[in-house]
């Protein structure tokens, strides 16, 4: 059995890793644009130098030679040729197979903002190279500005920080990190960067960049009209899945014509070709991407698996600062109905709500430790109403379930 | 592989366990007698929490077949060991993003108060010679440690 897998990420390592173990003979070839493996969550702390390139990685060092896999690095396919079944590459050759993933991942975007697609200073937080580029040109006393203050920007605007770059981030949205936090969560991220002397402007929407003359930009104009100046300009609003290889009319793609659409299985519409992870646009956060790539791997080599019916990954975790905070699901109320319980208490800021004795979302900010139960009574829609306890008070005590081989349930 | 497995009913909520954790993994020495309680460097990696009625309830790392902690870790610091089938954690690889935490959807994980980049996670004391501590020092029979079946 021949089995191709493109992409060296989250998606088609963990694929590569179960596929060998499942079919100890089989031929496995992963096929990827990096030339690294590396850990995409990982890149802001080798831009701001905590980390060596080699802990970026998240395999043991050995890990293509110790799994007998092939591994093309600096390779990009250009081509599926369904008929033919074989990818083809930017080289020309043809790669064959029986089974193929499609774990491209996604690529980040440039906002169609006049003057900036295509400049010279503008950069990206996505892959290693990006971080490189960074590297070479970040210096105390530069001005960046970041545009997107979601995770990514944050990512980038703690990295750049630590090379003593001058950062302003521009978000769109009325607040920082506003998919992932309420206002409150977010403002005291917004307060610890403004007092390390992150400039903050939140609202904001670019109208467009101010070329400089020599294919760079130099600055930002906001609708409002505030110039903000630049030496470096770096785009995270947003990232694009890697489809444009996918060329046969017969990969149906998502219904907005993002993505490459995918079953429950991971199957996509071509007979023996599968897609986990960000090309999917339904993985949007690393343990997703990995749970797609198992179910996907136990299809391709011999097993049987599904995703669970209830696709359910709001979920996001961060600590910029050294402030963690975890947040699962609806972070504020939007419509009637809906009580929030808080505590607010020195550092420490959570928030649970719900509906009906039913939790739909929660925030731990400053102290996270055993938040993880709450995953379960709102993914589980456990009714709260019985257990006795106020809902910021739960803990697993409250609906212990011991299997018979041990596990919780 | 082995587990410790829990008779909530058996329960005092004395916190022997977690003095038998304390105590095993204390750079200082394994004895009762080097325990210092005041150092927040040296917490236990074992949970007893309460239900409403009051009643404590260990609520210990599962090391689970098929973990949510390995798969939410981007790091490499989680990983389970297939021939053991323990959850292991190397606190070196880890980057401290708490997707781990978030994921364990029992619970189950906490960060370290010193320094709050390290995740507090059951080892099953590691090699030791008869198994996990907490289970040998349970006084009242709520720990058993145990093949899994």
């Amino acid at each position: 059995m021949q089995y191709v897998i493109i992409g060296a990420s989250a998606a088609g390592v963990t694929a590569a890793r179960i596929i060998r173990h499942n079919d100890p003979l089989g031929d496995i070839t992963v096929i990827s644009r990096d030339d690294r493996v590396y850990s995409r969550c990982m890149l802001h702390l080798k831009l701001s130098g905590q980390r060596t390139e080699e802990k970026l990685s998240f395999v043991e060092q050995d890990f293509f030679a110790a799994n007998h896999i092939a591994w093309l690095p600096g390779k990009t396919v250009v081509d599926i040729r369904v008929d033919e079944r074989a990818a083809l590459l930017d080289d020309g050759t043809l790669v064959p197979y029986d089974r193929l993933l499609i774990a491209s991942g996604a690529s980040s975007t440039v906002p169609p903002v006049p003057n900036l697609r295509g400049a010279a200073n503008v950069h990206a937080l996505r892959n290693l190279d990006d971080v490189e580029a960074l590297e070479k040109i970040a210096r105390p006393g530069l001005r960046a500005v970041i545009i997107g203050a979601g995770l990514v920007g944050m990512d980038a605007a703690v990295g750049l920080l630590e090379k003593g770059v001058k950062v302003t981030l521009v978000e769109m949205f009325d607040r920082i990190l506003a998919i992932q936090l309420d206002a409150r969560a977010a403002g005291r991220y917004e307060a610890l960067l403004r007092e390390h002397g992150v400039e903050v402007i939140t609202g904001a929407k670019v109208k467009e960049a101010i070329a400089n003359g020599k294919g760079g930009v130099e600055g930002l104009l906001l609708a409002d009209g505030r110039k903000i100046p630049c030496d470096i300009c770096l785009a995270a609003a947003g990232v694009s899945p890697n489809i444009s290889f996918l060329k046969d009319k017969r990969f149906r793609p998502t219904e907005n014509g993002r993505a490459i659409a995918v079953d429950r299985q991971c199957r996509t519409s071509v007979e023996n070709v599968y897609a986990a992870g960000d090309v999917t646009f339904l993985a949007p956060i690393w343990p997703e991407a990995v749970r797609q790539a198992q179910v996907t791997a136990a299809n391709m080599s011999g097993g049987e698996a599904s995703l669970p019916e209830k696709d359910w990954s709001w979920t996001n975790s961060m600590n910029f600062f050294g402030l963690p905070t975890v947040s699962y699901g609806r972070t504020s109320i939007a419509e009637p109905g809906y009580a929030e319980d808080i505590l607010l208490d020195g550092g420490v800021y959570k928030k649970i709500i719900h509906k009906d004795g039913v939790i739909h979302g929660a925030i731990f900010q400053g102290d996270i430790d055993n938040c993880g139960v709450y995953l379960k009574l709102i993914k589980e829609g456990v009714n709260i109403g019985g257990l006795g306890k106020a809902p910021l008070e739960l803990n697993y005590a409250d609906v212990f379930q011991q299997a018979a081989n041990g596990e919780f349930q | 592989m082995k587990r410790i497995f829990i008779d909530r009913e058996k329960c005092q909520g004395c916190l022997g366990c977690a003095l038998a954790c304390m105590a095993e993994h204390n750079a200082g020495g394994k004895s009762i007698y080097d325990l210092d309680l005041g150092d927040k460097a040296n917490e236990t990696k074992n949970n007893v929490l309460k239900d409403a009625a009051g009643h404590p309830t260990p609520v210990f790392c599962r090391h689970c077949d098929d973990p949510e902690c390995v798969r939410a870790c981007m790091s490499g610091a989680m990983s389970k060991n297939q021939e053991t089938g323990r959850v292991e954690y190397d606190a070196d690889r880890c980057a401290s993003c708490y997707m781990c935490l978030m994921s364990c959807r029992f619970g189950v994980l906490k960060v370290d108060a010193p320094t709050a980049k390290i995740i507090q996670k059951c080892d099953a004391c590691g090699t030791r010679e008869g198994g996990p501590r907490c289970v040998e020092e349970c006084p009242s029979g709520a720990l058993e440690y145990k093949e899994a079946r």
